[in-house]
């Protein structure tokens, strides 16, 4: 499903990643786990075409999204949360979710995705009319979500989900994700929060300054005593 | 009674021009976060396209008005395609993007004076310049129209930036490029059009005002910085603000034209100017984009 090989990124003349290579398969929930500045945002983010790598490539079910625009790649599949959320807003909630399916002509389609986005998250929908900017940090965790839920991706990146918010509020995101997963889409998740990260994935990559240095089914990394030592406060 | 709502018409008049520049610049500086100095010129191009295209071609009203929106439209978007994308795609300072937008000034002044020469044209009155007499209060019916006009492509523009998918992607991309991108907004176009939109304001500004100060290649250079003035007075990066500051300091000048000396008018408004960034620098109403920066 999506593929990426050799992998490399600079800023100006600092390479930050040096080939990084990882796969997330049809209906997998996958971490992307590292310290801080090991490049995981760097990452998701040239999955996405933000970020533009120097070299390597990267695939969705086969299609080349390498060197193609960010609004393109997005309307291939490729659905990105991105880490400190992004709402627009200045925007009502409704109107972040409308920006959702901007590149989607299937008016049906996207009332029906409505309602599914509306059941995973009963808050959102109570929230329909308000500017984003006003909510707080969990519900704008969820709108950012639901926002890129509408677009009807392939696979969704979420980075750092949980970043910021009370431990309470955490466990309902996780829930979500939880829930998410279960509709069979496929979640690449990168997240400070080793453990839970690990927990509800399948498969995870461990990330030090630019490289996949592990990686492994999560229970096996759960288990790993170097992961333990540097991720999991054991 | 009499002279003040007299006063009051020519000040809504003036005020609608400098109502549509001052929005253009509040959009540009939310899609791009700049000041642009060539909001004048563009105005004044508007104009020489009216001209052209009225008195030279000779096409009717109804065909001039979508034509030298449209053309003025594609101008603004190649400007920011051409010369204002670029410069910060390569991560030039604003200071420096400023100052090209200078350039661009001084660069459609005498291109205008090249292809049309130095000389002042003058365009025939559609809507009629003939004062008619209501009581005891003369109306030209250009004026009128073209507050009425204004008013007109105000509502549009704001139900387009509001109940429109592709207007409310253009805010969405003005507030926050990276999650536009990634929500599938095709952000450089959506910037680019941004930019056509408040070039094509100035354009339109141009055309309602050349029946009645003429054409010159310098005519943009004090109305720009009047809509400037409306823009701030309004609260800069704010389109609501900007129409009402525009309205604001056009009835400031048409007042201070009648009640003191019409040698006092850009004194007094340059003096309201100064007056407000001293007193409420965020202006009347502020924007959000501002707290974003």
């Amino acid at each position: 499903m999506l593929s990426v090989k050799g992998l490399k990124f600079r800023y100006g003349n600092v390479e930050t990643l040096h080939g990084i290579d990882l796969e997330v398969n049809a209906g997998e929930v996958v971490a992307l786990i590292g310290a801080n500045g090991a490049g995981k945002t760097t990452t998701l983010r040239c999955v996405s075409g933000i970020l533009k790598p120097y070299a390597g490539s990267i695939t969705l079910n086969g299609a080349d999204l390498t060197t193609m625009p960010p609004h393109q790649i997005a309307r291939n599949g490729i659905g990105h949360v991105l880490e400190g959320r992004h709402l627009f807003k200045g925007l009502t909630v409704r109107e972040n979710l409308l920006m959702g399916s901007y590149g989607r002509q299937d008016s049906d389609g996207i009332s029906e995705d409505l309602e599914t986005v509306y059941a995973l998250f009963p808050r959102v929908k109570e929230r329909l009319g308000q500017v984003s900017g006003t909510l707080s940090g969990g519900e704008q965790q969820m709108v950012a979500m639901a926002r890129s839920l509408m677009a009807k991706p392939k696979i969704l990146l979420l980075d750092e989900p949980s970043m910021g918010l009370a431990p309470k509020v955490i466990d309902t995101i996780f829930e979500i994700i939880h829930n998410v997963a279960d509709t069979g889409l496929p979640i690449l998740l990168v997240e400070q929060n080793a453990k839970r990260a690990l927990n509800m994935s399948k498969r995870a990559y461990v990330l030090e300054i630019g490289n996949v240095v592990l990686s492994g089914s999560g229970e096996d990394l759960s288990k790993d005593e170097a992961v333990q030592r540097s991720y999991l406060g054991g | 009674m009499q002279f003040f709502i007299q006063l009051a018409l020519g000040g809504l008049m003036v005020g609608a021009i400098y109502a549509l520049l001052g929005m253009g610049y509040s959009l540009i500086y939310r899609a791009s976060g700049l000041l642009t100095f060539a909001q004048g010129d563009y105005f004044m191009l508007g104009a020489f396209l009216t001209f052209t295209f009225s008195v030279l071609v000779g096409l009717p009203f109804f065909v001039v008005l979508p034509l030298v929106g449209a053309l003025m439209l594609g101008l603004g978007f190649l400007t920011e395609r051409v010369l204002i994308g670029p410069l910060i795609a390569r991560g030039s300072g604003p200071i420096y993007i400023v100052l090209a937008t200078i350039g661009l000034s001084i660069f459609l002044q005498n291109m205008a004076m090249i292809i049309w020469g130095s000389q002042g044209f003058h365009v025939p009155s559609v809507m009629g310049d003939m004062p008619m007499k209501f009581g005891d209060i003369y109306v030209v019916p250009q004026n009128l129209a073209i507050v009425f006009i204004t008013l007109g492509i105000m509502v549009a523009l704001h139900i387009f930036m509001n109940k429109s998918k592709v207007g409310t992607a253009l805010r969405a991309a003005a507030q926050d490029k990276m999650a536009a991108a990634t929500l599938g907004i095709n952000v450089v176009f959506a910037i680019g059009l941004t930019w056509g939109i408040s070039v094509g304001l100035a354009g339109i500004a141009g055309l309602l005002i050349a029946p009645i100060f003429g054409v010159t290649a310098h005519m943009g250079l004090l109305v720009g910085l009047k809509g400037f003035a409306a823009a701030v007075v309004g609260g800069y990066g704010s389109i609501y603000g900007a129409v009402i500051g525009g309205f604001l300091v056009g009835l400031i000048e048409a007042f201070s034209s009648g009640y003191i000396d019409l040698s006092f008018k850009d004194v007094v408004v340059f003096g309201v100017l100064l007056l407000v960034l001293f007193v409420r620098p965020e202006g009347l109403l502020p924007s959000p984009a501002l707290e974003d920066l």
